[in-house]
């Protein structure tokens, strides 16, 4: 092999190094990449179990996996949704017993932040039939912040964001977008 | 522990392992960021940017769209549809626990498109940081458009 060649291929496997690198997951600084993987697969097994409690309609178990915390805020399409998870969980009961709820959440982005601490950035689905059989839907993104408390992860705040038909023109400014 | 308190609006504070800092300090900290932030808006302010987001930093914006710190940072180059005048920030809730923060607040943004006319939107924030090396870093953050109230009639 030529030094040109040689130099060609080293070129190469340096080029696709620094994509593949470029294109992966930032992975914490903070963290030791075992310890981050963990928490990612922790984190996605609770998100599992809460999706599994609420297609059972298992409201009070949906309603354990939110930190009573006397400062919880749930925030939803601008507005503050609730102000405490005591209301959340109220809101989750109210659900009509004859209404089938399926959740998902399709594509959970989990960042590890520090030990014993996460976030979930995610789109969402949630499907509700009534008992004439009407389903409707509710779809959008989704950040969750988690803490590991002695119960589990625990959801210390959220923020949704539903998918709503755009009117007029967006302007571009800067990283929090007017 | 969990301490509470109020600095001028409401802000709130509890920390259930010992503290990275002095509670009070952090929250006055982390209000001093999100007011930093909305200043280097104003400014498109890459290199403040390129210091308080973290390297896993991910931003749902208002229409939805999922940006990574690369891409937040990277739109700075972009030129602006619009200028960006004014960048308020209240209702401010902070939540210390530990070593993570929460923030929660409202923005309201003022300024002029490209063909000239004015907007203001106002929207509500959830930031998510962690402190890190010394300093609080962003590490998530969703914003969502405040509904306009309804126009009688």
């Amino acid at each position: 092999m030529t030094s040109l060649k040689r130099r060609l291929r080293v070129l190469t496997v340096c080029l696709v190094a620094s994509t593949v690198l470029a294109c992966s997951r930032a992975e914490p600084v903070g963290l030791p990449a075992a310890h981050a993987a963990a928490i990612r697969d922790s984190v996605r097994a609770t998100l599992v179990g809460y999706v599994n409690r609420f297609d059972a309609a298992d409201w009070d178990s949906v309603g354990r996996f939110y930190l009573d915390d006397p400062g919880f805020i749930w925030a939803e399409d601008g507005q503050i949704g609730y102000h405490s998870v005591k209301q959340l969980r109220d809101a989750f009961r109210a659900f009509h017993t004859s209404t089938w709820t399926r959740m998902e959440f399709p594509d959970p982005e989990i960042l590890a932040l520090a030990p014993g601490s996460a976030s979930v950035v995610t789109s969402f689905r949630q499907t509700v039939t009534d008992s004439t059989g009407r389903p409707f839907t509710v779809s959008g993104v989704m950040m969750l912040a988690l803490l590991h408390q002695p119960g589990g992860w625990k959801f210390v705040s959220g923020h949704t964001s539903t998918e709503k038909p755009t009117v007029g023109v967006k302007p571009s400014v800067g990283n929090r977008k007017p | 522990m969990r301490i509470q308190l109020i600095v001028g609006f409401m802000l709130i504070s509890s920390a259930h392992s010992a503290p990275a800092q002095d509670s009070t300090a952090a929250v006055r900290e982390l209000v001093g960021i999100e007011r930093a932030i909305g200043q280097a808006n104003i400014r498109r302010d890459k290199a403040y940017f390129e210091r308080v987001e973290a390297a896993e930093f991910l931003f749902t914006g208002t229409d939805g769209s999922v940006t990574t710190k690369a891409q937040d940072v990277a739109s700075l180059d972009q030129p602006p549809t619009a200028t960006l005048e004014g960048y308020d920030v209240d209702s401010m809730t902070v939540r210390v626990f530990g070593e993570t923060a929460v923030v929660w607040g409202r923005t309201t943004l003022t300024g002029h498109r490209k063909d000239g006319s004015a907007f203001e939107t106002r929207s509500r924030f959830t930031d998510t940081f962690i402190r890190r090396d010394g300093r609080w870093q962003l590490m998530a953050g969703q914003s969502s458009r405040i509904p306009r109230p309804q126009q009688p009639g």
